[in-house]
């Protein structure tokens, strides 16, 4: 479970997260939805201990990432918003390194590699180096990479952006299943349409603040909207970017 | 600090390098190009210090027998026919078949014994391949030949020579065959330590700038890893990468060392197998430094190319103080142990010339070299953990 209170951080002169507070709990899917700039990433890094908030207090099943960032890391799996592969490891490598970096016994990773290779169908590349894969074949290695413990706290930043229709429902049907299996799943998107059919909580952020929270349905409900996309207009006074 | 995980991350890094052909081109060339060059100036310069045998094709010898027979008679020159006459001597050196001839005009007798200077022409080709030192070493020994007779001639008239000379000109060459071979070994410590830097150079940037200009860095930053033992890992491979190009520069040195002919230009060099371990356990110290140098600027750039920019300057800076020791070698000696760099190759240096530093030097030298180091890497490591490096401003 991941708690969010009052989290505050700026840069120079601009306010990227003002005042933001949610609550992701374990069994669901949690979705902060805005805008690029709207200070989802910044959120999500203070959560996992990357950058540290000026304000606020963050909780990862009580851990704390602003005092101890590797505590908190150590109960989180995530998936950064621009995740570089090495172009000359193989995807199988690239799981292996995060993986034994995490202390898993070899057994445990072997196990695990199974796992990810049939959960995210990677069977064809996961012995081929990275420096040749489509930008779909990119975001399975990179996720497989974030999620090689399988962590009980999932942090996906905008995991489906740019991916084909196949790759889109792989990583789809893996947010599914980590929730189905008690995980706590926090991932951001400015797809509506994908929010909408994943999250059983929406976190709506604009200008790094929280304008909405709640269920679908409450966050139509806030808004005096029957369309969640009308909804999103009407919170955060913008149009959605075409998807 | 968990070991292991210096291991993996370690391993990650060396696996990656070796994969990349560029990393391992360097590696290879960085310890090839100095041996190379070290051994091919010493030989150029001992084949220059060695008195070679000068051949001199005559033309018209049978005009003057005594300047042929003296000439014999000199050490080193071997007087052969030259062709047959003056025209035939034109052609041959034009055509290259001879550096030069040296062509005894047929009133030579004559003039020899009416008192009169003989007419000698030393014909040759200044714009073709012509040897100028030996040409030059020909025309002394003929004026010096031309100078005897007339002392002779002085003296048969009761006249003291010496009233023909008036300055007694000398020349006073300092410099022995051992010193000026001295100066170019003095260049194989220097050659060692740019390998170190050369051969870490790309693991060092690829595996900070570059990872972090691809956005592979983020990801590993996710990881529970202190950041200090990331920073180790990869400073580890890259130290692998510079140790073994320190000690292929060294081996290969010495091998070519081994293909001089220093005996024959009288310089006295011997290398043995304990100078040989001294001077490793003298110069490795550098080879931990060089890519912590490397790895705290590199972390700097945000792109793989402006670290490599950066690279530029990391090379330069030690060389210049290199050179700053070779041009003064006076100002250095083996207090110098203890300044990182610097002092390896101050003990190096002795160890060359046959000195055996005392192992405080060593301890010295180590010491402060590993402490420059582990400042490095501690700063990196700090780097790593601000959010600038993150967000890449």
């Amino acid at each position: 479970m991941i708690r969010v209170e009052g989290l505050r951080k700026r840069f120079g002169g601009v306010v990227a997260v003002d005042e933001v507070s949610f609550e992701a709990r374990d069994g669901m899917v949690t979705g902060l939805l805005g805008h690029n700039g709207a200070g989802k990433s910044t959120t999500l890094r203070m959560i996992c201990g990357l950058l540290q908030p000026d304000a606020g207090r963050i909780h990862v099943d009580g851990a704390d990432p602003v005092a101890r960032p590797l505590e908190a890391q150590a109960r989180i799996g995530a998936l950064p918003d621009a995740a570089g592969l090495y172009a000359r490891l193989t995807a199988r490598e690239h799981i292996e390194y995060f993986g034994r970096l995490r202390g898993l016994p070899n057994d445990q990773l072997e196990a695990n590699i199974d796992y990810w290779t049939r959960a995210l169908g990677m069977e064809n590349i996961i012995h081929r180096r990275a420096g040749g894969f489509s930008h779909g074949e990119r975001t399975k290695v990179a996720m497989a990479r974030a999620l090689a413990h399988r962590p009980q706290n999932v942090i996906l930043d905008e995991p489906t952006n740019g991916l084909d229709v196949m790759a889109t429902r792989a990583v789809r049907e893996v947010i599914a299943t980590l929730s189905k299996e008690g995980r706590c799943v926090v991932f951001s998107s400015h797809v509506m349409q994908e929010v909408s059919a994943l999250c059983h909580r929406i976190v709506v952020l604009a200008r790094g603040r929280v304008v909405a929270d709640g269920a679908p349905d409450e966050v139509r409900e806030q808004a005096g909207e029957a369309d969640l996309e009308d909804a999103f207009v009407a919170l955060t006074g913008q149009k959605l970017e075409a998807v | 600090m968990n070991l292991q995980r210096l291991g993996i991350v370690a391993r990650k890094e060396l696996v990656d390098a070796f994969r990349d052909r560029r990393a391992v081109g360097v590696l290879a060339i960085g310890s090839l190009v100095g041996p190379a060059l070290i051994a091919f100036s010493l030989n150029a310069q001992i084949r220059r210090q060695s008195v070679a045998e000068l051949r001199v094709p005559v033309t018209g010898a049978q005009y003057a027998p005594l300047l042929v027979d003296w000439l014999r008679q000199q050490p080193d020159v071997t007087v052969v026919e030259g062709p047959r006459d003056l025209a035939a001597a034109q052609a041959a050196v034009r055509a290259g078949d001879e550096d030069f001839v040296l062509a005894i005009a047929e009133d030579y007798g004559e003039d020899f014994a009416a008192l009169r200077p003989g007419r000698v022409r030393i014909v040759r080709d200044s714009a073709g391949r012509s040897s100028g030192a030996s040409r030059d070493r020909l025309r002394r020994l003929v004026g010096r030949y031309s100078e005897e007779i007339g002392w002779l001639r002085l003296v048969a008239r009761g006249v003291d020579p010496k009233i023909a000379s008036a300055v007694s000109l000398q020349d006073l060459e300092l410099s022995t065959a051992q010193q000026r071979a001295g100066r170019i070994l003095a260049m194989i410590p220097i050659m060692a330590l740019l390998a170190a830097f050369s051969t870490a150079l790309q693991i060092a940037t690829d595996s900070t700038a570059g990872e972090r200009e691809r956005g592979a860095l983020e990801a590993l930053l996710l990881n529970p890893v202190p950041r200090l033992e990331l920073v180790v890992g990869k400073w580890l491979a890259a130290t692998i990468f510079a140790l073994a190009g320190m000690v292929a520069t060294l081996g290969l040195m010495a091998a070519a060392l081994a293909m001089v002919p220093f005996a024959e230009a009288g310089v006295r060099f011997s290398f043995t197998v304990t100078q040989g371990l001294q001077w490793l356990v003298a110069m490795l110290p550098a080879g931990l430094l060089a890519p912590a140098i490397e790895i705290y600027l590199a972390s700097f750039a945000r792109t793989f190319k402006e670290a490599q920019q950066y690279m530029g300057f990391v090379i330069m800076v030690p060389m210049l103080a290199l050179v700053g020791a070779l041009t003064f070698p006076e100002a250095t000696g083996v207090w110098l142990a203890p300044a990182p760099i610097l002092g390896q190759f101050e003990l190096a240096k002795e160890i060359l010339a046959g000195e055996s530093p005392a192992a405080i030097w060593y301890v010295l030298g180590t010491f402060s070299t590993l402490a420059c180091a582990a400042l490095l890497l501690g700063l990196t490591a700090r780097l790593f953990r601000s959010e600038k490096f993150l967000l890449g401003r």
